[in-house]
């Protein structure tokens, strides 16, 4: 019986799939399923100039919209058409382990689907993508390579990082963006997973510092559905995941202070981020996969 | 605190209250769920500043809920300072109060010639000592009366002290409990004695004897061995007695220990000896004794029965009106001639009437004449005490106007279908619907099943079915039903229900007299009830009740036992004649059960009611009394030594209870203000 592709990439059904390589195709395959787009120019890059059609060109590289205007038929051309360097940036932290009462996946597990589906689109059309997993300094470097061997590399290293984490401290957002910064040589693309759970300021410094470097950011902000609407009701003891801390209170009386707070700090994040001219996505780790990457497709058309 | 006496229910349990917030407070540590969430950034920065202030807070709203319960249980409790036996930290200049019990049993013979009250007198006079407070002493009969308050002179005192007498009322220790209860703030820092022989109606005994703490000492007066005659209760015919003929009056006697002396019984009408019977007790510890008396003054007659010789005076002595006169005359309106007796409607009725007169062989206490109603139209009604009109069609309106008139002085009109029973004709007579206040349905008799229930087994007719013993009125079927339809329903009382909401007898009152309406015949093819074991003493309980009054309705009781009486809603003023001419005018202010309580003192009770007139009698049966606190004789020590518990001076503690009252206040209204101001900042404990 064929599913939807919504159905498909619900991250309660995509928890069910050990295997990484086959999560990403199925991410991948799921999305554009019913798309008349091809995907496989998504990536494709930065706009460079026109030259006029020669024979042998393919017919899909035409400008139609120009050939309406000019009469000519001309051929659009992109920089490092076929070299592009991708970096996955996954916080790592404690705090991304975090799943609501009645959710699925963790936070982590969702940056991870998002990650791998990611490198496998990359993968697929020879670019290259690398990944960084990061809470108070680098936890895991891999450069980017375009390899297929490297493919299973990265996918691996994704689903073997998605188990139980404990709470291993907070996390350096400024010190772990200057550190990767440092390791980005060339222009690319940075895809930055994280929950951003921590002063506006630091998150503003991180975002500066990958932004500056000329790549172009690309800001997933992952949070849970407990955290967005915080639905406790009962008298309780809050742990901080990161820290250990303890806070005894009731959450009922306190939601309304929350969310007015929580939702200041969401357009603070978003005002810092598109500032620095990066791309910017609140996602919601209850919702399907594939309304997350539709909207990044969307975006990056809409920006070509 | 210590010296203070906390054995209250109240505080104990209000002390339980006061743990249920802690209680509550480890619960909810202990439930409270954990959760681990991704970052407290957020919660931090709303409740840092105030997570401090706020535990304190929590702790304080904790301690002050628990000090609000402890304040008010203490408050509730009322803790008082407990003294040792014979007053230990009380000075010999203390105050010594005596409550010395009067009642009739005070005046029994405790052998050398002295009565239990001189016996009490002297262990009064033993107590008082050189150099002792103000002396106070109150009597306790059927009331407790101040004799000597706070007298400082001894010789004064002990001048009042010979001067009380025994009264003739009974009295009860559940009286004196209450009292003493009430008074012991009044008491405070005296020492109070309380002298009784500790005798009482056996239903009381018990009652008395668990209330185990009295804040006084007590002392018990009893002599070595009760030995005494006692009447017990006087037999009168349950009718009135005929003027005229010699009626026979029965008194049931008992005795007590060893009586060697024969005991005279004398019998009394009014304040003249009509007998006299000198008894062997010795021969014959109980019985009855009786005399043989022509009474020739008609009226209501007070008869008594006294035995002279006897060592309890008040309870020798026993009294119940009765009234004397001619014997009833019964009316029944008869206008058909019948083939055999048994189809008469009066043929049960009679039976049962005449049988007991030939059964008992006594002489007729009423004479039955049968007349048709054309015979009616030229005799006198007024002479009838009950006229009786059984399946007959209505009489004439001439008829039943001088009816009516008859009825207004007194007497009863007995209506009863039957299967002649025409419904049309009555409702076609206007007097004989405003005699009834309604009529009979039209068409014919209902045949359905009912069983009878009378409204109520305080009812006069119904009182002898109480307890069962005399038939049962819900075993009786009735199959046939003629409903009545009251236009007044007010006016018309149902005594007797055929089930739920069938009428079976109605009452209705004309002046001093009254009709009586059945739904059912008095025949076996209507109902079984002429089978009935009921009927025949239900037929004696009717006759007398609606026979002019001149039959009394006598209920017997003990002292001190409230009168009830069952008023009817016109009834405003009820006149109560009590023994030795005891007058009360009581308003029952229309509610239905009136309780009268000022029945301390044996006697008979009387008053009129409806045109009839009742009489409880009260007696004693003191030498029948059952010894409460029978341990006091041998532990009277000991026992003291637990009883007396009196409490700390009344102004310190009254402020001491206020102090609690205000700090509970204050207590409350803080928890009110800081749960307002915890659910604002959204802390909750």
């Amino acid at each position: 019986m064929p599913h939807s592709s919504a159905q498909c990439l619900d991250p309660r059904s995509l928890a069910l799939i050990a295997d990484y390589e086959l999560l990403a195709k199925r991410i991948v395959d799921g999305l554009f399923v019913g798309l008349h787009r091809g995907p496989r120019h998504a990536f494709s890059l930065e706009y460079s100039r026109h030259r006029p059609y020669e024979r042998g060109d393919p017919l899909k590289r035409i400008d139609w919209k120009l050939y309406g205007k000019t009469d000519h038929l001309y051929i659009r051309q992109y920089q490092e058409e076929t070299s592009l360097q991708a970096w996955m940036m996954l916080d790592a932290s404690a705090s991304m382990h975090f799943k609501g009462p009645a959710e699925a996946v963790t936070k982590w597990q969702y940056a991870t689907f998002l990650a791998a589906a990611f490198c496998h689109l990359l993968l697929e059309q020879n670019d290259s993508a690398g990944l960084i997993t990061f809470d108070e300094t680098l936890k895991r470097v891999i450069p980017p390579r375009g390899s297929r061997q490297h493919q299973n590399l990265l996918l691996k290293e994704l689903g073997q990082s998605s188990g139980p984490v404990k709470p291993c401290g907070g996390t350096h957002f400024e010190k772990t963006a200057a550190l990767a910064a440092a390791l980005m040589k060339r222009k690319g693309l940075i895809f930055y997973f994280s929950d951003l759970l921590a002063p506006a300021p630091e998150i503003e410094r991180a975002i500066h510092l990958l932004s500056s470097q000329g790549s172009e950011l690309y800001v997933f902000h992952i949070l849970s559905g407990a955290e967005l609407e915080f639905p406790y009701e009962k008298y309780s003891e809050f742990q901080d995941m990161e820290t250990g801390e303890v806070l005894r209170l009731d959450p009922a009386a306190y939601r309304q202070a929350y969310l007015r707070n929580f939702s200041a700090y969401l357009r603070d994040i978003k005002k810092f981020v598109e500032r620095r001219e990066a791309g910017y996505r609140l996602v919601d780790a209850r919702e399907p996969l594939n309304q997350v990457l539709l909207d990044f497709f969307e975006k990056r058309r809409l920006a070509a | 605190m210590s010296g203070l006496y906390f054995a209250s229910g109240w505080f104990l349990a209000a002390l339980a209250a006061a743990v249920l917030p802690l209680a509550m407070l480890f619960t909810k540590e202990a439930v409270r769920s954990k959760i681990r969430f991704s970052s407290l950034y957020f919660l931090q920065a709303m409740t840092r500043p105030a997570a401090r202030l706020l535990e304190w807070k929590r702790w304080l709203l904790l301690a002050a809920r628990v000090l609000f319960l402890i304040l008010a249980a203490l408050a509730f409790a009322r803790p008082f300072k407990r003294l040792d036996a014979g007053g230990g930290s009380l000075s010999p200049r203390s105050p010594l109060v005596f409550i010395l019990d009067t009642s009739a049993s005070m005046g029994y013979d405790a052998g050398d010639g002295r009565t239990l009250l001189d016996l009490a007198k002297e262990k009064i006079r033993l107590k008082l000592h050189a150099g002792q407070g103000p002396l106070t002493l109150y009597t306790a009969a059927d009331k407790v009366q101040p004799v000597v308050i706070r007298e400082k002179s001894a010789a004064v005192f002990l001048k009042k002290l010979a001067g009380v007498t025994v009264s003739d009322a009974a009295g009860s220790a559940l009286g004196i409990q209450p009292w003493l209860a009430e008074h012991a703030q009044e008491f405070n820092g005296s020492k109070v004695t309380w002298l009784s022989d500790f005798s009482t109606a056996p239903q009381d005994a018990h009652r008395i004897a668990a209330v185990r703490e009295v804040p006084a000492e007590i002392i018990a007066v009893r002599p070595a061995q009760f030995s005494n005659f006692y009447l017990k209760k006087i037999i009168l015919p349950p009718r009135p007695l005929i003027l005229g003929r010699e009626e026979e009056i029965q008194a049931v006697y008992a005795s007590r220990g060893e009586i060697r002396a024969p005991v005279a019984v004398a019998f009394f009408d009014g304040e003249s000896k009509i007998g006299e019977t000198v008894l062997d007790v010795r021969a014959q510890p109980s019985g009855t004794v009786k005399i043989r008396h022509r009474f020739e003054v008609p009226g209501l007659r007070k008869l008594s029965v006294q035995a002279e010789q006897d060592s309890l005076p008040a309870d020798n002595r026993l009294e119940e009106l009765s009234w004397v006169g001619d014997p009833l005359r019964l009316l029944f309106i008869q206008d058909r001639e019948f083939r055999y007796p048994f189809e008469s409607p009066y043929f049960y009725l009679s039976q049962v009437l005449e049988s007991s007169e030939a059964s008992t062989g006594s002489q007729a206490w009423f004479r039955i004449i049968r007349k048709s109603s054309a015979q009616l139209e030229e005799d006198d009604l007024a002479g009838y005490d009950m006229v009786f009109m059984a399946d007959t069609a209505p009489p004439p309106p001439k008829t039943l106007t001088r009816l009516r008139t008859s009825l207004k002085s007194g007497g009863s009109l007995v209506v009863i279908p039957g299967r002649h029973t025409d419904p049309g004709a009555y409702a076609a007579s206007l007097p004989m619907q405003q005699l009834l206040g309604g009529r009979f349905q039209e068409g014919e008799p209902q045949e359905e099943i009912h069983t009878l229930r009378p409204s109520s087994y305080e009812h006069p007719l119904f009182q002898i079915f109480k307890p069962r013993g005399r038939g049962r009125l819900e075993h009786v079927q009735v199959r046939r039903v003629l409903p009545f339809l009251s236009e007044t329903p007010a006016q018309n009382k149902v005594l007797l229900w055929l089930g739920e909401r069938t009428p079976c007898l109605i009452e209705r009152k004309i002046g001093e007299g009254q009709v009586f309406i059945w739904t059912t015949a008095l025949q076996t093819d209507w109902n079984d009830f002429p089978r009935d074991a009921a009927f025949v003493p239900f037929v004696f309980e009717f006759v007398k009740y609606a026979s002019r009054g001149r039959v009394l309705q006598t209920l017997r009781g003990v002292p001190g036992e409230a009168i009830v009486i069952n008023a009817a809603a016109e009834e405003k003023i009820l006149e109560m004649n009590g023994p030795g001419g005891a007058r009360w005018t009581l308003t029952p202010n229309l509610e239905r059960q009136f309780q009268f309580e000022e029945s301390g003192r044996a006697g008979i009770y009387s008053w009129r009611q409806a045109g009839r007139t009742f009489q409880k009698i009260l007696s004693m049966d003191a030498a029948e009394s059952v010894l409460v606190y029978p341990d006091l004789n041998t532990k009277a020590a000991g026992r003291a030594a637990l009883i007396p518990s009196v409490n700390p001076p009344v102004p310190q503690r009254h402020f001491f209870y206020t102090l609690c009252w205000l700090a509970a206040l204050a207590m409350a209204s803080l928890e009110t203000l800081a749960a307002a101001f915890q659910f604002r900042e959204g802390m909750r404990l």
